[in-house]
């Protein structure tokens, strides 16, 4: 993982928006995620498309607020944990 | 504050061609007739509206319904993950095309053994080489597909080979589920219970491959509550994350929680779902701590497993609020004891029950 590795959810996960819960869900084969808010602004950017970098830079412009070298932080993490879960590619 | 369901397990049959002395459906049970199209379908919508994400459709054999595209495409269109539960038959690959473009999210399909007498033996049908065919479809097609595998005494030891086979059959994920002993399987149980030597053997091996197909496919291992030590989370907890109804309609915390008497659970369409989930007195009857006895609500262990399988405690105790008897600090704990020592002595060409045929007509 780089970052110029392109995060890809797999077919078989679905992102929704959970109206209920009022938050973004990442479904699979008898599983879910409920994600929180940046989570979810993260996965809708993991469509194979964007490189970790320019995520990164997408959710430094979402978030004004926040330091960057955090998000950049959150956003690895997020991919790791999920590629290590076998719910997305890096390209 | 109570949460809302996650998962709706629609069970749309009991029916199914397959006999395994395992099966999960319930001993007995009333045979009313099953909700037909339009009240599975107002199901699902009100299960989408309160919360529920995943629908498993499930049975009995779901395949035996010729509405079951209508009932996937509904689902589909109401934005639940869907997930057919099969063991494959009867079913055509045209047909498996046509419930994927309804919109089928996944497959789980059930397979007994890598050998085909012994795995058709298991079945009690001659299936084995159709679930291979099936196996192979699902993988044409592109559909995410779990491979489940029911352990018990006569299959345990071909794990490694089991492995092997969901692996050929690019499974991205494989359940090997230990059987638990309810339902038909607690009448099975002198049959079916492995040995604690065939359990660890089996767990080392899983362990291994886990390591080998990491990232390639996933591998989850049930161990039985009977060698489990301590209760598992059945359910997640009583009526805290999942809804499941019967074919004929009952709306209940877990598939055989019908068969606990002096429970009361209401009928889907007779009042809003919601309302059944949060009011009815079948559902609230083991939530929370109120309920548990003295062993369960002073034990640390009581917020990870919730108080354990209720119809576990009752069809072994004899009991309703009794501490699960898998658990070690239970006062009934002798009798799993029991059923393991006698796992221990194998008798061999022990008897199976076999469910009575119930074909469709």
């Amino acid at each position: 993982m780089n970052e110029a590795s392109c995060p890809a959810l797999l077919p078989k996960t679905r992102l929704r928006y959970n109206r209920q819960r009022d938050a973004c869900v990442l479904l699979w084969p008898e599983r879910g995620l409920v994600l929180n808010r940046s989570a979810g602004d993260i996965l809708k950017l993991c469509g194979g498309q964007h490189t970790l970098s320019s995520i990164v830079n997408a959710l430094a412009a979402q978030y004004p607020h926040t330091k960057r070298d955090l998000i950049r932080e959150d956003v690895h993490r997020l991919i790791r944990d999920l590629h290590s879960r076998g719910l997305l590619t890096l390209e | 504050m109570l949460e809302r369901p996650y998962t709706l397990t629609a069970e749309l049959t009991y029916r199914c061609p397959l006999h395994c002395a395992y099966c999960s459906n319930p001993v007995s049970y009333d045979d009313r007739p099953a909700l037909d199209t339009e009240q599975w379908c107002r199901l699902f919508a009100e299960a989408e509206a309160i919360g529920v994400m995943q629908v498993n459709l499930t049975g009995g054999e779901p395949l035996l319904r010729c509405d079951l595209e209508r009932l996937i495409g509904h689902a589909h269109r109401l934005g639940l993950y869907t997930n057919l539960i099969t063991s494959g038959v009867p079913l055509s690959r045209r047909r498996l095309a046509r419930l994927r473009a309804s919109g089928l999210d996944a497959v789980q399909l059930s397979l007994q053994s890598t050998d085909q007498l012994l795995a058709d033996r298991i079945a009690g049908l001659v299936v084995h080489k159709k679930k291979l065919a099936v196996a192979r479809w699902t993988h044409a097609l592109g559909i995410p597909m779990t491979v489940n595998i029911v352990l018990h005494r006569d299959n345990i030891e071909q794990i490694h080979d089991l492995i092997a086979l969901a692996e050929a059959l690019h499974a991205e994920r494989l359940e090997l589920a230990n059987t638990q002993y309810l339902g038909w399987a607690f009448v099975n149980r002198h049959a079916l219970l492995p040995t604690q030597e065939q359990l660890e053997q089996a767990r080392r091996t899983t362990q291994a491959a886990r390591e080998r197909l990491r990232g390639r496919m996933e591998i989850l291992f049930v161990t039985p509550d009977y060698y489990g030590g301590v209760p598992r989370a059945c359910m997640d907890g009583w009526g805290r994350r999942h809804l499941v109804v019967s074919p004929d309609g009952l709306v209940l915390p877990c598939h055989l929680a019908h068969t606990l008497p002096g429970l009361t659970f209401e009928r889907a369409g007779t009042r809003p779902l919601l309302d059944i989930w949060e009011q009815s007195e079948g559902f609230n009857r083991f939530r929370g701590e109120a309920w548990m006895n003295d062993t369960c609500r002073t034990c640390t262990h009581r917020t990870v497993d919730f108080g354990g399988c209720r119809c576990q405690a009752f069809h072994v105790t004899g009991h309703l609020e009794a501490v699960d008897p898998v658990c070690r600090w239970s006062p009934d704990h002798h009798l799993i004891q029991t059923a393991r020592d006698a796992a221990e002595q194998r008798t061999e060409g022990a008897p199976l029950w076999r469910r009575d045929l119930q074909m469709v007509p």
